[in-house]
């Protein structure tokens, strides 16, 4: 059952590479990112699995799941929907002052 | 006691500085501007004078160097970059040479391999040769009150933080170094058309006279140059910016000899010149001798010194000559006025150069140099004799030094340095494609490759 979510991860990952790599538009790009995000979320959270655990409650009923990951995929939602709210205020910004969300059209860091 | 008459000097030019700069600039708020950072650099270097560990006299050295780069970027921003530039070069040594002696050193004399980092970063902030390349273009652009400033002041700090360093131990290299210093700032100056780069070359050379009187162990003739120095130098140059205020230009093949109507401005600079020369009766006679008198077993250096003295007589004779002397008048008549501040600034400094100059051992009492003989026939004769000689020479050659051309010096070199250092990170620049995506390529593939390195 674990390979699945292993397999759904590496796809999320590839979907949200391939949507990063091929489309110009800035929002798009952020959403591919954050399928990206969602896919190492995913994996760690795979990561974690303990057969037939229970929650790390005393007293334990059986073999305790880890909560560290947990904690740490919860934190990192978080902190992806702040990126993501800061993302899109760059790409208003964008717009206001290049007329356009096309990313390839707005290459000031040219050497 | 050094630190003490540093700090009297620094507070004397510091002043003289904010009244000039009412004068030389016209905007009020390129006056508060200037006033305001020149009580900032005062501060700073205080702070730098009465330390009490190495790394406090960095900090407050690096401090005063800032308030000196905003000083000097507000007129001259490509100036002030390379300014900062060397002196961050220089503090980076000095640093290194704090952090190799065990950091918490306090401030006295370095001891062993370090102490030769010490002079070398020391030796940018007091153009040591070789590492002077920044100080003729810095001294030279700057507005003439912060050119005051950094001639009168800021290379004193550094030639201060030597004598501490070397600790009274005599140092043959220095005395050298001294030595050529004040040759190569006088025949480097003596080509010079502009006032204030020549008044910049005069600055190297006279820092020699400190640096040579440090090596040999003088700690009070260096002290004793420092300040007649800074008094000196300081009024030059609020000369040389009320000229370049009243006429436009600081080029001495323009000016003709119109300097001549400004009066206070043409006593001040005389009065000046004679002290830089050495002649009895101001600062500069009495220093000089200090100087001289610890070189008593460098016989070559001395004769270097005496040679160089000859060869300020003859620049500033060239300088006095084509800024004041005879020429054409301005057309129509039409008289030019000096600013009032300027000459408040100049008179402010010129009182310490006569008073000091008609008590000459009252300063050498109180640095500790020893009783002699100050006005004796010998030393009297000696003066009047390099300024003689001097001013023959320069009479005798007058054609022809106007028409010398200026010796490469190393500020050539260092030119092309940002150049070539473009050149060098082409390849790096040429990687930016400016493309969102290979950057976000480029990184999602680092972050692979190093999950693979790692697993």
């Amino acid at each position: 059952m674990i390979t699945m979510s292993f397999v759904t991860a590496a796809l999320l990952f590839a979907l949200g590479l391939f949507t990063v790599l091929t489309r110009r538009n800035a929002f798009k790009t952020v959403i591919g990112l954050t399928l990206m995000e969602s896919a190492v979320l995913l994996l760690l959270i795979s990561w974690a699995y303990v057969p037939d655990g229970w929650a790390p409650i005393l007293p334990l009923k059986g073999p305790g799941a880890d909560p560290l990951p947990h904690a740490l995929t919860l934190t990192a939602i978080v902190i992806g929907a702040c990126d993501i709210a800061l993302a899109f205020a760059f790409i208003m910004k964008l717009n206001r002052f290049e007329k356009t969300v096309d990313v390839d059209r707005f290459r000031r860091l040219r050497g | 006691m050094d630190r003490h008459i540093l700090a009297f000097l620094a507070v004397l030019v510091s002043g003289a500085s904010v009244l000039a700069s009412a004068g030389y600039f016209s905007s009020p708020e390129d006056r508060r501007f200037y006033s305001s950072w020149t009580a900032v650099f005062l501060l700073t270097v205080l702070g730098c004078l009465f330390s009490a560990s190495w790394l406090g006299y960095l900090v407050f050295l690096e401090l005063s160097t800032a308030a000196l780069f905003f000083l000097t970027a507000r007129k001259e921003p490509r100036t002030a970059f390379r300014y900062l530039t060397a002196q961050l070069a220089g503090a980076a040594l000095l640093l290194g040479g704090i952090a190799g002696a065990g950091g918490g050193l306090a401030f006295g004399p370095v001891e062993g391999d370090v102490r030769l980092l010490f002079i070398l970063g020391l030796g940018v902030k007091t153009a040591l040769p070789g590492l002077h390349f920044w100080l003729p273009e810095t001294h030279g652009r700057a507005p003439a009150p912060v050119s005051a400033l950094l001639s009168g002041v800021a290379v004193k700090t550094g030639a201060f933080g030597i004598l501490t360093a070397l600790g009274g131990v005599p140092s043959p290299g220095l005395v050298a170094a001294g030595a050529v210093m004040a040759l190569w700032g006088v025949i480097q100056a003596l080509p010079q058309h502009d006032a204030k780069r020549l008044l910049a070359y005069h600055t190297v050379s006279q820092l020699g006279y400190v640096m040579a009187s440090a090596g040999a162990g003088g700690a009070a003739g260096a002290v004793y140059h420092s300040l007649a120095h800074g008094l000196f130098k300081g009024c030059l140059f609020l000369c040389a910016g009320s000229l370049e205020k009243s006429f436009g230009t600081r080029d001495l093949g323009l000016l003709e000899g119109r300097g001549r109507e400004l009066r206070w401005t043409r006593w001040l600079f005389w009065l000046s010149a004679a002290a830089i020369m050495g002649l009895p009766g101001t600062v500069g006679y009495g220093s000089k001798i200090f100087v001289k008198e610890p070189l008593g077993s460098w016989p070559l250096a001395g004769i270097a010194l005496a040679v160089a003295n000859g060869g300020t007589v003859m620049s500033f004779c060239k300088m006095g000559y084509y800024a004041f002397g005879p020429g054409k008048r301005s057309a129509g008549g039409r008289s030019v006025s000096e600013s009032g501040w300027m000459v408040l600034g100049m008179v402010l400094l010129s009182v310490p150069v006569v008073v000091l100059g008609l008590f000459p051992g009252v300063l050498g009492r109180l640095l500790g140099g020893g009783e002699q003989e100050l006005f004796s026939a010998g030393k009297l004769a000696e003066s009047l004799g390099v300024f003689c000689a001097g001013a023959a020479l320069f009479f005798l050659f007058r054609k022809r030094l106007g028409t010398l051309g200026e010796l490469p010096d190393a500020d050539r070199l260092t030119d092309r340095l940002p150049a070539f250092f473009a050149r060098a990170v082409l390849p790096f620049r040429r990687l930016q494609g400016g493309y969102l995506r290979e950057y976000l390529l480029a990184a999602v593939s680092a972050a692979l490759l190093l999950a693979v390195l790692l697993f």
